[in-house]
């Protein structure tokens, strides 16, 4: 069965091992995802000038040219996500705007095109009942995080896809692959978004030794320190922006942190493809895409041991 | 053709500085039926009622109108010093020339003339009204209380002692309600079971309260004076008369489950007393947790007992009572923490609300008053206490304030210093609220001898790591954020009308507010009785309040009860929607329309009946009717169109003019 599906920039460098996994599972999992036809960026955040006309003619037109294939539309970058979500609510209640932008991109669109994050399509699509049959790799004895960080969560009435301060999709969907899911306070905490950009960039023009504190690093490090004592193997995640904060930003944890236990982390789908008996070497987990591989436990955990049914 | 007197009322200046009082009494000399017209500075004093009265008798008055305030204030007064001259009641009509007239105009010219023409259509109104009497009903003199906490107990035990009979319905197994939880009650720290025990014994010994336990309204008939209550007395498995009370039984129930009078903190068997000094100290067998009783699954409760008071075979019974006046006693809940889940309620068995606490703290509790965590019976050395949890929260929790969490938190804070001297309380909250005789002195007390440290902001998130229970929030009195690893968290969650409120109010026909508590008539003047007659509210169903108060309101619904019971037959006010049989079609549409139950169709005769006692006037079968057989007491289709005639005409007239 075709649905459409919207990978966005990020799936197509940094986060290859993502868009791979996503398509793969699905694939596996009897569904193709048919990539929405001369897509661009989404937009990347959803922008704080609501009436610029530029912030909202990338989704919609994304959300309108996703009909050529089907009314839902499949996208997986926590991002992306929240940027279809939240300019398909600002068009279904502004008909005036959707006019304006419709006419300004020269597509007809009405607003019923369905945004659905990958974890609801397996859940409400696929099924999660679906999925734990058809499980090829036991998982039992990874222990993990899950962790959803803010834009698959917030803002919660235009969003809607879970409970923002105890969100389960995810906690589900790994139960469902059979890992051993652990109780976390901080799956929904920030990791510290976009300041990853100018506390890097302020980080190298300060002088040594008079360097500013670093928010990203402050941030990941209550979350990755928690996940730490609590005993997590890996972190799972949907967003390639936590990804990278959440694991790279550990090279200065380690750094500043006395008896910090590093912890690596990998997207949800990656780990479905792991449970689905999907070759692991196709998804990017190596040294390039990650500053913690997590291949080591994985193989240690999973890999080394014999493969069910 | 009735002689009609018209006054008009200064109110001091406030219809005189906006009406011409002088021209508006000269306009009412010439309006067609009018005998007498006067002005006066208060009609409403003594001199002002007198020159009413006087005025009925030298100018031989058939009807009068008043022009002052608004109906609902000075109405009775009028109507009353009326029928001391001897004219019925009914014939004194107010024309409401302030509330409607001077307080919302500033133009004197135009106010004047509006005034003018208020009257002018009061006083066609009165030229068609009816003489009435009130209506008048048989009185029960026997009351039903719905809930033995507190405020039950104190309405049954005020109304008993004054010489008339009570049924107290309790639906759990003792009375005591959540008084009975707790520990010691602020602001004088004395023992709650030891002041409430008396009075539950009160009840039980009283030769006026018929006590049910374990038992629930299922429907309530009638009105008024002459209510029919039918009572569910759901089987406990155990004769009342015979339990003596030793618990023999309890010991070989194979069978333990949480035990709900604390909170879960312990545990009972299926045969059970809630707690030591429950009333009535008989033991219920509770169906639910039993291994099975059809069939019978185990026997051991029935074989232990020695006195044969183990009845299998109870069925539940309907019991129905007759009464008079029913007063509402429902308390209140804990709302469920779990909703809000930044709180992590239900995660971590260290964070608890402050019932839980109150357990913990009680002599009689779990832990015998010691103060230990749930989770591994730890001592804790570090309580954080989070006021306005999910109170004062328009988003997710409840908009209200919960009144009393200030004062049993400042409490809960000090009773855990008494009994943990190296321990250290903090509290959360967002303004202390400490209004009540010597309340702001016993928190002051809490911050300056047991060292409590109120920190003003919210908690953002509170969880579990490492074996502590890590509480986030902000201090908006410094401008930082807080982190503070405690050893448990005690939450101070909204208090909530208690469970089948909701249901209950609609089986009795009395009415809720927005967030679900027991209405008033009046949120000032009549606080303790309900819209629906013969209903009156006691305790914290009707709002969040404290003991002091509960048992306040309690004693003033048992006054109202009393006031009720002083009379010999209910009176009503006769200003009720009749029924013209000749105009009826029986069609059955006001029927269906009446609030209150008041009308019935005769189907034989094909005519709809009132039931006079239960209008209540609203006049929803008056418009519903197509035929126009219902007409509401001198406020009929008639006596509208003539009002409005005759305001039409002196609007036509002024035009000429």
């Amino acid at each position: 069965m075709k649905v459409a599906y919207f990978p966005g920039c990020t799936l197509k460098t940094k986060a290859k091992g993502l868009d791979d996994s996503v398509v793969d599972t699905a694939r596996a999992l009897g569904y193709d995802l048919e990539e929405v036809p001369d897509w661009t960026c989404c937009g990347a955040t959803f922008n704080l000038s609501v009436d610029n006309i530029m912030a909202l003619a990338p989704p919609v037109r994304i959300l309108a040219n996703a009909q050529q294939i089907g009314k839902e539309v499949v996208t997986v970058c926590a991002g992306c996500y929240n940027v279809l979500k939240r300019a398909n609510y600002t068009v279904r209640n502004d008909p005036e705007k959707l006019q304006k932008i419709t006419d300004f991109i020269e597509l007809d669109y009405n607003g019923d095109t369905e945004v659905l994050h990958y974890l609801e399509f397996l859940r409400d699509r696929v099924g999660f009942e679906k999925i734990s049959k058809n499980l090829k790799r036991d998982l039992g004895e990874l222990k993990v995080v899950p962790y959803y960080g803010c834009q698959l969560l917030r803002p919660h009435e235009e969003v809607l896809l879970d409970d923002p301060e105890n969100p389960m999709i995810l906690d589900n969907m790994l139960e469902a692959i059979g890992c051993d899911v652990l109780e976390f306070p901080h799956k929904g905490e920030c990791c510290g978004a976009f300041l990853t950009v100018c506390s890097n960039l302020e980080a190298r023009l300060a002088e040594p030794g008079d360097r500013p504190d670093n928010a990203v690093s402050d941030c990941s490090y209550t979350i990755v320190n928690s996940a730490g004592k609590r005993g997590a193997d890996l972190i799972v995640l949907s967003c390639p922006l936590c990804q990278y904060n959440i694991d790279y930003s550990q090279e200065r944890i380690i750094k500043e942190h006395y008896g910090f236990k590093q912890v690596p982390s990998l997207y949800f789908s990656q780990l479905l493809a792991l449970a689905l008996g999907l070759d692991m070497n196709k998804y990017s987990l190596d040294d390039k895409h990650h500053f913690i591989n997590p291949k080591g436990v994985i193989e240690q955990k999973v890999l080394s041991q014999r493969e069910v049914a | 053709m009735k002689r009609i007197g018209v006054f008009v009322c200064w109110c001091g200046s406030n219809i005189a500085s906006t009406v011409d009082v002088g021209k508006v009494v000269e306009a009412a000399k010439k309006m067609p039926g009018v005998v007498h017209a006067e002005d006066y500075k208060y009609l409403c004093s003594d001199p002002g009622q007198n020159i009413v009265q006087k005025a009925i008798a030298d100018h031989n008055l058939d009807a009068v109108v008043i022009s002052a305030c608004t109906p609902s204030l000075h109405e009775p007064t009028f109507r009353k010093a009326c029928e001391l001259s001897g004219l019925n009641p009914y014939q004194c009509e107010i024309a409401n020339i302030r509330e409607q007239c001077s307080w919302v105009h500033d133009d004197p010219e135009a106010a004047t003339r509006k005034a003018v023409l208020v009257i002018r259509s009061i006083v066609e109104k009165v030229k068609l009204n009816e003489s009435l009497d009130p209506i008048t009903a048989p009185l029960t003199k026997r009351a039903m209380v719905i809930g033995a906490g507190i405020s039950g107990i104190q309405s049954a035990l005020d109304i008993a002692n004054a010489g008339y009979e009570v049924v107290l319905v309790e639906r759990e197994p003792a009375i005591g309600g959540h008084m009975a939880q707790l520990s010691e009650t602020f602001p004088t720290l004395d023992c709650s079971q030891c002041i409430l025990t008396p009075k539950m014994v009160e009840v039980s010994r009283h030769p006026n309260i018929k006590l049910m336990t374990y038992s629930e309204v299922l429907e309530v008939s009638g009105f008024v004076g002459n209510f029919t209550a039918k009572i569910l007395k759901k089987p406990r498995y155990v004769k009342e008369d015979v339990c003596t009370n030793c618990g023999d039984c309890s010991d070989v129930c194979p069978v333990v489950v949480p035990n709900e009078f604390d909170r879960g903190l312990s545990s009972r068997h299926a045969i059970y007393v809630p707690f030591p000094q429950a009333v009535p100290a008989i033991y219920t067998l509770d169906a639910n947790s039993c291994l099975g009783l059809f069939p019978l699954a185990c026997e051991n409760c029935r074989n232990a007992c020695e006195v044969d008071a183990i009845d299998y075979d109870m069925e539940p019974e309907v019991v129905e009572e007759q009464v008079g006046a029913i007063v509402v006693a429902t308390g209140f809940d804990v709302f469920p923490i779990e909703e809000i889940k930044e709180y992590g309620y239900g995660k971590c068995p260290d964070i608890i609300d402050g019932l839980h606490f109150e357990r913990l703290l009680s002599a009689s509790g779990p832990t015998q008053g010691e103060v230990r965590r749930p989770s591994d019976g730890k001592v804790p050395k570090e309580v954080v206490f989070v006021q306005c949890a999910g109170s004062r929260d328009t988003e997710r929790g409840k908009p209200y304030c919960s009144k009393i969490c200030c004062m049993y938190t400042a409490k809960h804070a000090m009773l855990y210093k008494h009994k943990v001297h190296d321990g250290q309380a903090y509290i959360f909250y967002i303004d202390v609220r400490a209004a009540g005789k010597n309340y702001e002195e016993f928190y002051q007390r809490g911050v300056e001898e047991d060292g409590t440290m109120y920190l003003r902001g919210k908690a953002s998130k509170i969880f579990e790591e490492d074996g502590k229970v890590y509480v986030w929030g902000s201090d908006t009195l410094t401008g930082k954020k807080i982190e503070i690893a405690a050893d448990m968290v005690v939450l101070a969650a909204p208090i909530i009308p208690s469970v089948g409120t909701a249901e209950l109010a609609k089986k009795l026909r009395i009415q809720t507010d927005i967030n679900g508590f027991l209405s008033e008539v009046h949120p000032k003047l009549r606080p303790v009785e309900s819209i629906t007659a013969g209903y009156f509210l006691a305790g914290a169903g009707q709002a969040p309040k404290d003991i002091p108060e509960a048992v306040a309101q309690a004693s003033g619904a048992a006054s109202k009860v009393l006031d009720l019971f002083s009379q010999n037959e209910v009176h009503h006010d006769p200003m009720i929607v009749g029924i013209d049989e000749d105009l009826c079609s029986g069609c059955g549409v006001c029927v269906g329309v009446c609030p209150y139950s008041a009308r019935e169709l005769d189907t034989e005769r094909k005519k709809v009946r009132v039931i006079e006692v239960l209008c209540e006037g609203c006049g929803a079968c008056g418009a519903a009717c197509p035929t126009g057989a219902a007409q509401q007491r001198n406020l009929t289709d008639r006596q509208v169109a003539t009002m409005v005639g005759a305001t039409l005409d002196t609007l036509t007239e002024e035009t000429e003019e």
